[in-house]
């Protein structure tokens, strides 16, 4: 299945949409990847949407991994979430992203689900 | 009486002409020691240089440019002893450099072959070479990519973006049926 999927032609067109809208600089791009590309009922396009806002590097892109309920860390799928954890791991500027798991950390009004995958990852990214 | 006379004067005659070896020769002119002519050593006996008076008063045109041009392709030839030898020379020193670099070449692949520890081939090589310079030019995918990340998100790609999803949705609900 997963060979397929890669293999499919539309795939590649999704793919490349998603790419496009990791570089656009336009700050539009991340509502549009939060709206289409994590809301996809498809693993492989919320995995490529959860690492295209992680590598945009930018508070608004972050807060979509790291915040929302069922979406990057927070993933329903264990790919997507692990794949998502792993990008932020890859990070060569990790600040703004311990900006955003902090904050999640220490605001109330959270998800506690959400606050603990937040401390987990901050945790494994001060390791690293 | 004369007819003995007349026998005896032919038979003087004859005998003159057979005994007296003087008589019908031509007058042969030396002009000395040839080798006085020349001052260099061992090359002089490649000279040509015993001609005879006769061949020398007839000579032609051609004979003209001989005298000077004979002793220098003497001198030549026989030099050409010694330039010999330097091409031996030159052709052992050559040998003698195509062997090393033939070690040296033979020693490095000996090496690498050693590091890699694997089987080198041209196969491979011809892969890295040719996906090394492709790398140096965007493909169309690429070309695409850059485009669109130049457009509007919401006007132009979310519609792009919605109708690809879809297309892909009905593409894998295919493969599962």
């Amino acid at each position: 299945m997963d060979n397929n999927i890669k293999n499919n032609k539309n795939f590649k067109k999704v793919s490349d949409i998603i790419e496009s809208l990791t570089i656009n600089s336009n700050p539009d791009s991340v509502a549009v990847l939060e709206e289409i590309g994590t809301n996809s009922s498809i693993d492989e396009v919320r995995e490529l949407t959860s690492k295209a806002l992680v590598k945009r590097n930018e508070p608004d892109s972050l807060s979509v991994v790291i915040e929302r309920k069922g979406k990057g860390i927070n993933d329903m799928s264990t790919v997507v979430a692990m794949s998502t954890i792993n990008e932020l791991l890859s990070l060569e500027d990790k600040q703004e992203a311990m900006k955003v798991l902090e904050h999640t950390i220490s605001t109330e009004g959270f998800d506690p689900e959400v606050q603990e995958n937040a401390r987990s990852v901050k945790a494994l990214m001060a390791l690293s | 009486m004369a007819t003995v006379n007349k026998i005896t004067d032919k038979v003087t005659r004859l005998s003159h002409r057979i005994f007296n070896t003087t008589a019908t020769e031509t007058k042969v002119v030396r002009d000395g020691n040839p080798f006085s002519k020349s001052n260099f050593q061992k090359n002089i006996l490649m000279e040509d240089v015993f001609q005879s008076s006769t061949a020398k008063s007839t000579a032609g045109i051609n004979d003209k440019i001989s005298a000077g041009t004979k002793r220098i392709y003497s001198m030549f030839v026989g030099s050409i002893t010694d330039f010999g030898n330097t091409i031996i020379d030159g052709i052992e020193s050559v040998k003698a450099f195509c062997s090393k670099v033939k070690s040296n070449a033979v020693e490095t692949w000996n090496k690498v072959y050693k590091i890699a520890n694997t089987e080198i081939r041209f196969d491979g090589l011809k892969e890295t070479l040719q996906r090394d310079i492709t790398s140096f030019f965007p493909t169309d995918t690429g070309k695409g990519i850059v485009k669109m990340s130049k457009m509007d998100p919401h006007t132009e790609i979310k519609p792009m973006f919605t109708e690809a999803l879809a297309a892909l949705d009905a593409d894998l609900a295919a493969y599962a049926a």
